[in-house]
């Protein structure tokens, strides 16, 4: 990836994905309306969210550490914006990642819970500080289930046929490879669709959606660890969480079953069809649960979901 | 009047005798012990312990000569409501806590204070419940001189300013 | 209209004050967010930061407590921001005008910090949720391009 591309590239793929998180987010708030019998908002809302949020002042409380306070959403979107990058450049040419990149889009997606939870703190409001320790054992909880989930993929791909380009059938880090193995129907092993339960839970709660929104809960904690944050860095925030909104998804199915190809027509909409039903399964499970409390989360992690994905590991090695 | 009402009644002159006090019951389902207030923390006790009434709640009023305190206790088993009326005189204004009794007693009294003036003696917590921060101390709103804002001309000068003041919290 | 205002007509997030209301006007608030009335399809939303919000929407009168409390929340708030006064309380007092509580209405509180505010009265005892919503668009109309 020459310097030249990369630029264009970084900024073509922001303004994507931003574009794509703004949908998916009318999609989640649409599709929770009409499953309450409501109408819902119009598909620009969280548009005119946003471009309101920009526009309304920044006020910064006495006690909080402000250049700190201010950064963590510039951070916080930066590294989602780094990693849809990465994310899209696989897409479009797979055969031209780099070893590792699964764990580089891994950790740039880690960042925006870490930054809601260092703002947070850093706010100095008691309320954020409940809800930073929250999203603290929340992202405990949630990234190991979703780790082995991840290596369950990965050992799955291997064990399937040989990788274009590669001479072993290990597949190991590199997410070009991982899409190139599943569209082949890796999914189809038992083990792959287990992992991929498992990750759609532990993507709930990195998403912060409902049975997992503890960190931000609303009636409880005032919105947790961003109750201090407004205008800009509002905006920032959300522009985040739509960019997570939309990254997810594409960095679920690009493991786990094949990502989006535009080899043909029929592909393409499949593709399409597979993002929007990962979508769906988020918007329905947000709706149908309510709100579990941290510890039960942290139960349901680690001896629901890790026992699930270290079988769903085991399946797919044999 | 009831059969069990009467009943009650005669109980409760009986246990109550000593403090001389007088009972009525008015309706099949409600009697009324007026009780001098030297006696009124005993005979709490006894109508809470003894009678096991459960406290409802507890009311005050300002009348031209006292004022008066009732405590309303429920007799769950017959459903009959027992008000225990003691009174106080307005200068001297003090009475026996029962909170020391129950902890029900406790918040009641404390608004009984904060709106008629009534000291508990030996409350455990007598601090101002239900008025605001910067309202003025010996000011008591329910009674009957407490001037209201019908007519703004009349407001007293340290409730006038009282307005104006916005203190942080 | 500027992108700014069209924006912040489309988006207005709502932050539910109580300030010595009997709760009568609060159900009707929350009613307005049922399917029957919806007003998530005008972009509205309950948030719970009063930094989040662009309107305060106020029920009850503002007791001799909750006065500076009320004032700290509509400095807390980030402007441009609107106050809806919901119900007879919050607009002039109600019935409970003449109480030793009562310490002026909420528009006096607001005025006090924020002579420029823009203040709208949605009077009813309690208001319908139409009449809640149309004195939402009435307020947004009020809102300087």
């Amino acid at each position: 990836m020459s310097i030249v591309l990369a630029i264009p590239a970084f900024a073509a793929a922001t303004t994507g994905t931003l574009a794509l998180g703004f949908i998916s987010r009318w999609i989640d708030r649409k599709v929770t309306a009409r499953l309450q019998w409501r109408v819902g908002p119009p598909w620009y809302q969280p548009l005119a969210d946003v471009i309101k949020l920009l526009g309304k002042e920044t006020l910064l409380p006495d006690a909080a550490r402000g250049t700190g306070f201010l950064l963590m959403p510039v951070v916080g979107f930066a590294a989602v914006s780094l990693g849809a990058t990465i994310l899209w450049w696989v897409t479009f040419s797979p055969t031209s990642g780099f070893v590792g990149d699964l764990v580089v889009v891994w950790y740039l997606l880690t960042v925006p819970g870490l930054t809601a939870v260092l703002g947070g703190s850093m706010s100095g409001n008691p309320l954020a500080a409940v809800g930073a320790a929250r999203e603290m054992k929340l992202i405990l909880a949630y990234e190991l289930p979703l780790l082995l989930a991840v290596l369950a993929a990965i050992m799955g791909a291997g064990a399937a046929e040989d990788v274009a380009g590669g001479d072993n059938t290990f597949v190991g880090f590199r997410l070009g490879a991982l899409k190139l193995a599943e569209t082949e129907g890796v999914l189809a092993t038992i083990g792959c669709v287990v992992a991929f339960v498992v990750a759609l839970m532990s993507t709930q709660a990195k998403l912060g959606l409902t049975p997992f929104d503890i960190a931000e809960a609303e009636c409880e904690i005032a919105t947790g660890p961003f109750i201090e944050y407004s205008g800009a860095p509002l905006a920032l925030v959300h522009m985040e969480r739509a960019m997570l909104m939309a990254v997810m998804p594409l960095f679920l199915i690009t493991v786990f079953w094949g990502g989006f190809s535009f080899a043909s027509v029929g592909l393409a909409v499949g593709s399409v069809l597979k993002y929007v039903l990962v979508i769906v399964v988020f918007v329905l499970v947000r709706n149908t649960n309510p709100r579990i409390r941290i510890d039960h989360a942290l139960r349901f992690f680690w001896f629901g979901m890790t026992p699930l994905a270290l079988i769903a590991l085991v399946l797919s090695m044999i | 009047m009831d059969a069990t009402c009467k009943q009650w009644v005669q109980d409760l002159e009986k246990r109550l005798e000593s403090f001389r006090v007088s009972v009525v019951a008015r309706g099949s389902r409600r009697i009324y012990v007026d009780v001098a207030p030297q006696y009124s923390r005993e005979a709490n006790r006894i109508l809470f312990e003894e009678f096991e009434g459960r406290l409802a709640t507890a009311t005050g009023m300002d009348t031209p000569l006292r004022i008066e305190v009732l405590y309303h206790y429920c007799l769950d088993t017959d459903g009959i409501v027992v008000t225990l009326r003691t009174w106080t005189d307005k200068d001297q204004c003090e009475l026996d806590s029962v909170a020391t009794l129950f902890e029900g007693a406790n918040f009641i009294e404390r608004e009984i204070h904060d709106l008629l003036g009534v000291r508990f003696r030996h409350h455990p917590d007598p601090r101002r419940l239900i008025l605001a921060d910067n309202w003025p101390e010996g000011v008591y709103p329910l009674r009957r001189d407490f001037a209201t804002r019908r007519d703004r001309t009349e407001t007293p000068e340290f409730l006038r300013e009282l307005t104006r003041e916005v203190t942080t919290p | 209209m500027t992108l700014k205002t069209w924006a912040l007509k489309k988006s207005i997030w709502l932050y539910h004050a109580n300030v010595g209301a009997c709760n009568n006007c609060d159900i009707e608030v929350v009613d307005c967010l049922t399917p029957r009335h919806d007003i998530e399809r005008f972009g509205m939303m309950l948030v719970g930061s009063p930094r989040h919000a662009d309107a305060i929407v106020v029920t009850g009168i503002c007791t001799r407590q909750a006065k500076p409390r009320l004032q700290e929340l509509y400095r807390q708030a980030a402007k441009p921001c609107l106050v809806l006064c919901i119900g007879a309380c919050a607009c002039t007092g109600g019935i409970f005008r003449d109480c030793y509580h009562f310490d002026g209405p909420v528009d006096e509180a607001i005025r006090e910090v924020d002579p420029e505010a823009i203040i709208a009265y949605v009077p009813g005892c309690p208001p319908k949720p139409e009449a809640i919503i149309a004195g939402a668009v009435k307020a947004l109309q009020a809102i300087p391009d």
